[in-house]
């Protein structure tokens, strides 16, 4: 090849001096000793058991929880600002919302804040709504609020 | 001679078998490869008593690499910018400490160019003294572009570097010594002999 020929070359004309037989001996027999040393310590070095990692899933579990709060914090502050208003005509209605039933009375009006999961609030501005919620049953009259 | 075409797959071979610690093959590419390894550090180092260390090194950096060798390059360019490497990282070491330098053998009186091989000597010792005081990268690319007489290209190739920038290594490598070496008739006359070449 080219590239060996041209080495040859400057061996020839060139200072370089080559290391003799005794010398690449050497240098050999370093090499591969070394090589069995570093193939030693490869076998040598004892298998690391893979780590258990408590703290990622610890800290997951913690992230997942503190999102969840943070959500429901959030959709209990966007549920209890949510205002519903419910007018009713001459006669009544009835209105689920939830866990809740209201009676509404007829000519009667309305105003729900938030929802039944959340602490659901129930203004009467006009006539008599009946609210059923767990059993309970309560009646407010007209500028009373419930609960 | 081997068409590159059929010399490739045998090095793929070769290479495959020493990755996996074929112990014999690994002898084969040491004793294929001793000599071209040698002789780019010399090139790129000069004399010194490392060079046995790191001809060590560079083979065993050779070997733990073989595994990613694909044939993409011949396995000699491949050895070759291991060994350059090898010599950057040297050069890095040893940067602001004090060069190893291995004393000059005595030439026997009956050699008949007995006094030229000395002057060749010593213009190389005092070459590669000038070598030491420049950037390392600088020091590789004109020595294994004037010295190993390597194309720019295939230098470039060598220190994973763009064509435009080991141009400048070396044109600038190049004035530094020859304003270096004004006043030395033995170096400058070895500078215009490696770079008219």
């Amino acid at each position: 090849m080219m590239t060996t020929r041209k080495v040859q070359r400057d061996y020839q004309t060139r200072d370089t001096t080559v290391p003799g037989e005794v010398n690449w001996q050497r240098v050999e027999r370093n090499l591969f000793a070394e090589l069995d040393r570093l193939q030693e310590m490869v076998v040598s070095v004892p298998e690391r058991k893979p780590r258990r990692r408590y703290w990622l899933g610890a800290a997951a579990v913690v992230a997942i929880a503190t999102l969840s709060l943070l959500g429901v914090g959030l959709a209990n502050r966007y549920a209890d600002n949510r205002v519903t208003q419910i007018q009713t005509g001459k006669t009544g209605t009835r209105v689920v919302l939830g866990e809740s039933v209201l009676d509404i009375a007829g000519e009667s009006s309305l105003r729900v804040y938030g929802n039944d999961a959340s602490r659901m609030r129930v203004l009467l501005d006009k006539g008599a709504v009946e609210i059923k919620s767990k059993g309970e049953t309560a009646r407010i009259t007209s500028g009373q609020h419930w609960p | 001679m081997a068409t590159p075409s059929t010399k490739i797959p045998q090095d793929i071979l070769l290479a495959s078998r020493c990755a996996l610690g074929d112990r014999q093959s690994c002898g084969e590419v040491f004793h294929q490869q001793k000599n071209r390894v040698h002789a780019t550090l010399y090139r790129v180092l000069g004399r010194n008593l490392d060079m046995e260390d790191l001809i060590q090194e560079s083979f065993i950096e050779i070997f733990k690499s073989l595994e990613s060798f694909r044939g993409e390059a011949q396995l000699s360019t491949w050895i070759d910018r291991i060994t350059v490497r090898v010599a950057y990282g040297y050069l890095r070491r040893k940067k602001g400490k004090t060069a190893r330098l291995e004393a000059i053998p005595e030439i026997p009186d009956h050699d008949p160019n007995a006094e030229q091989r000395l002057l060749l000597q010593e213009a190389t010792r005092r070459l590669h003294q000038l070598l030491d005081s420049l950037d390392a990268k600088m020091r590789i690319a004109f020595t294994l572009h004037a010295i190993d007489e390597r194309s720019l290209v295939e230098v470039a190739d060598l220190m994973s570097a763009t064509l435009v920038g080991t141009k400048t290594r070396v044109w600038r490598a190049r004035r530094i010594l020859a304003k270096r070496a004004r006043h030395d008739s033995l170096l400058s006359n070895y500078l215009q002999d490696i770079q008219g070449k």
